[in-house]
């Protein structure tokens, strides 16, 4: 299971790929909300000092990327042996910043409240079921003013081939990972970030995902997959 | 996530891995061969801010040569000249540059631009020879001519101001391990020495025996030989004060037994590259120096015309020929910069002590550029006939693009050695590099055989494919001012 999570040829390769573009939503969505430091704008320290907590990190893909960036990173799952596998992982990383604890959000959000400067929960939404509960838990972690990133599949006819049949049939994504009736669009996201949430949506971004190539790019279209960044009021 | 329950056991034997020995010696990048390539990627790394703090250690299988000494250099005069040159094009000016190594060469003055390229065949008659020279003037400055060791010895020394390069000499890599996944780290080990060193990258910039290229698993490596020796030496000719770019031009004549050219150094002063058999290679070697210019002279001029008339190889010839031609001539079949002139090739007077030598030529490919934690650059990853002066520029063109690619990538938090943009630089630099490599050995099969056949070959080829040797010239023209200026066509 370890190899199979972080090999980057395996199947979730996917998730490696992704890194490159859901980072830089990420810094910059960061930097246009003025909480980078200047100094640190395009290079390795993009991230210094910002608390970000990874909420279903998984194996810890995008959570080790984002403790390079030099973030205090803080990811959370829970599932254990996800957790187990993102914590031998992390040894691998020199001096950073980055803890994992496997428990579900209800149970960071008793002793996390206001606390972090950006969530990011990544290609998890679609697997949860009481996306409400689940928001606004994300929301009570987030400092007022602090950003809230999703990314997630539509939920299309696109996204029901991309996913289910593509997806699962020529083994680019394990079977039974997803189930599609979970998937949410992005007015219905938007609508509980901002009615139930107390968020501002800062931009929503399409994307694509080619799994020929293993390659992800931005489109004018949310048909198949999309990234959200909301930031909760002050 | 589906989970299984045999995790355990697996990750169980992986914390072993991670425990790695502490008697290995830690660099974030490895570069083996601190040749020319080598020496730009550690500068060009090194000067990245994306990569700064990261450090770099450069393994050397030669001694430390701490003979560079610029000023020295300037005020000695020609005799000084090395025999080893490069013609380097725009991009590797802009690369050179942007690691302040080429400003440390034109402040000195220790490079020549060539304003004016002529070609011309052997066999004279119609359809060449030096009544046909065809010429290429360059107005926005082709190419410069420098020595390997001015570059090398520019690159050293911005590489020696550099806090996060570490260099180590007489360090001939004689063992590398690459991981099969990125959980674990590359190690090399040097001959004779106890440490080894593990990196979360190493690039082999190794040359074309490349120890780091057998290492990479599933490699395969396409190569040949030549079957011709590059005989090298700095000349001195005749200078011709009626002519307006008077040691400025770079002359190349497509002799029967391959290309001979003449590269500027000033206005007195040229490096030889003369392609030729193995066996007349010998034979020049054995000549003493007034024997070797009465040599050299003949092959410049005229030729008396072949009358074997064998024309076996030609249709082989016409569709290499037209299959280049249609990569590099159709874009832009109006050019009229070139013009054929009447003039003379130019005359050589005498050839500098000890500057003769001859190194063997020959084609190789690396399928594979990377692996988990390994890239390849320079000769290490691809060997071309010098015929047009591309090879080094080659191995700069994959510097670019190989820090171009760690740069995006390390910014969005990934690992060094991270293999998604190891692939991304693999695609890039291969995309650039396969056409103009088949395009020059296109051309060497055509005009470099040592097969006394194809000159005569080449004439039907002509008249075949409806071409006058002025349009199939234009090929070279195409290879050697756009792609070889290394700036998209
Ligand atoms: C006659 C001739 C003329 C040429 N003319 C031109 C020209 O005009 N223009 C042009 O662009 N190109 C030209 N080339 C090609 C050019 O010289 C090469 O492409 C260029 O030198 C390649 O540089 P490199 O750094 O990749 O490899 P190299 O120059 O081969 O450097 C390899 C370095 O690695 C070191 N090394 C090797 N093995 C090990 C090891 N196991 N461990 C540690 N260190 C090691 C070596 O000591 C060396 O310093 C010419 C080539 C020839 C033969
Ligand atoms: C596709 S993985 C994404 C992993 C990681 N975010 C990444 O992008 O690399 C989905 C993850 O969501 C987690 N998950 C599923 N349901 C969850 C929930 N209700 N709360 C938090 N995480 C959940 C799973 O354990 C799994 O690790």
């Amino acid at each position: 299971m370890k190899d199979y999570w972080w090999n980057s040829n395996g199947p979730l390769n996917a998730l490696h790929s992704f890194n490159p573009l859901r980072v830089s939503f990420i810094i910059n969505g960061l930097t246009n909300m003025k909480k980078i430091k200047t100094k640190n704008i395009g290079t390795r320290q993009s991230l210094e000092n910002i608390k970000i907590l990874d909420v279903g990190c998984g194996g810890g893909v995008l959570t080790e990327a984002l403790a390079r960036l030099d973030s205090h990173v803080t990811g959370i799952d829970p599932s254990k042996e996800l957790i187990t596998i993102a914590n031998d992982h992390a040894k691998f990383l020199r001096n950073k910043n980055i803890k994992y604890l496997n428990e579900s959000i209800e149970e960071h959000v008793t002793s996390n409240t206001e606390s972090y400067d950006a969530i990011v929960t990544s290609e998890v939404l679609e697997h949860v079921s009481n996306k409400y509960g689940f928001l606004t838990n994300c929301v009570d972690c987030l400092k007022p003013g602090g950003s809230l990133f999703i990314t997630t599949p539509n939920r299309t006819i696109f996204s029901w081939l991309s996913v289910k049949v593509i997806g699962e049939t020529f083994d680019f994504i394990p079977k039974g990972t997803h189930e599609w009736e979970k998937f949410i669009c992005p007015h219905e996201l938007q609508s509980i970030l901002e009615i139930n949430c107390k968020c501002d949506t800062i931009s929503i971004n399409g994307l694509s995902y080619n799994p020929f190539t293993n390659r992800w790019s931005w489109t004018d279209s949310t048909d198949v997959s999309y990234a959200i960044h909301a930031v909760k009021n002050t | 996530m589906l989970l299984n329950s045999s995790t355990k056991r697996l990750y169980l034997s992986l914390c072993n891995v991670a425990n790695y020995s502490s008697s290995k010696k830690y660099y974030d990048i490895i570069i083996t061969g601190g040749g020319m390539v080598g020496c730009a990627m550690a500068c060009k790394l090194a000067k990245e801010p994306a990569l700064r703090g990261m450090s770099i250690l450069l393994l050397e299988g030669g001694p430390n040569r701490n003979q560079y000494d610029f000023n020295a250099k300037k005020n000695t005069f020609d005799n000084s000249y090395s025999n080893r040159v490069s013609a380097v094009n725009k991009s590797t000016i802009q690369l050179l540059q942007s690691v302040g190594a080429w400003q440390i060469i034109s402040d000195l003055g220790l490079c020549n631009v060539v304003k004016e390229m002529r070609i011309w065949n052997s066999g004279g008659g119609r359809s060449g020879g030096v009544n046909n020279m065809l010429t290429f003037n360059n107005d926005d400055d082709l190419a410069y001519i420098v020595e390997n060791d001015i570059i090398l010895g520019a690159l050293y020394k911005q590489i020696n101001e550099e806090k996060s390069i570490t260099v180590n000499y007489n360090s001939r890599v004689n063992q590398c391990n690459l991981p099969d996944s990125h959980k674990d780290l590359a190690t090399v080990k040097v001959a004779n020495g106890e440490t080894s060193f593990e990196t979360s990258l190493l690039i082999g910039s190794d040359g074309y025996g490349s120890k780091v290229r057998s290492a990479i698993n599933g490699q395969q490596y396409i190569s040949w030989e030549y079957g011709q020796r590059a005989v090298v030496a700095t000349l001195h000719i005749q200078s011709d004060e009626d002519d307006i770019y008077k040691g400025h031009v770079a002359w190349q004549k497509f002799a029967q037994l391959g290309p001979l050219a003449v590269l500027p150094l000033d206005n007195k002063t040229c490096s030889l590259v003369w392609t030729t058999s193995y066996e007349e290679a010998n034979r020049l070697a054995e000549l003493n120096d007034n024997e070797f210019i009465d040599a050299l002279n003949d092959g410049l001029s005229e030729e008396k015309e072949s009358n074997n008339s064998s024309l076996l190889l030609a249709d082989d010839a016409a569709r290499i020929v037209s299959k280049v031609l249609n990569k590099y001539c159709q874009l832009n079949n109006n050019d009229n910069q070139n013009r054929k002139i009447k003039s003379t090739p130019p005359v050589v007077i005498g050839v500098i002590k000890d500057s003769r030598a001859s190194f063997p030529l020959g084609f190789g490919h690396a399928c594979q550029y990377v692996g988990q934690r390994v890239a390849l650059v320079g000769d290490a990853a691809h060997r071309i006939h010098p015929l047009a002066g591309q090879g080094v520029n080659l191995g700069f063109n994959d510097v670019i693009e190989l820090s171009d690619q760690l740069n995006h990538s390390v910014l969005a938090g990934a690992d060094i050695g991270d293999l998604n943009a190891l692939l991304n630089y693999e695609t890039a630099a291969q995309r650039h590099n396969i056409p103009i490599m088949l395009g020059v050995d296109a051309i060497q099969k055509i005009y470099g055989s040592s097969n006394n056949f194809v000159p005569p070959a080449i004439t039907t080829l002509i008249r075949n494919v409806g071409l006058s040797f002025c349009q199939s010239a234009s090929i070279i023209k195409k290879l050697l001012s756009d792609k070889a200026s290394g700036l998209p066509v």
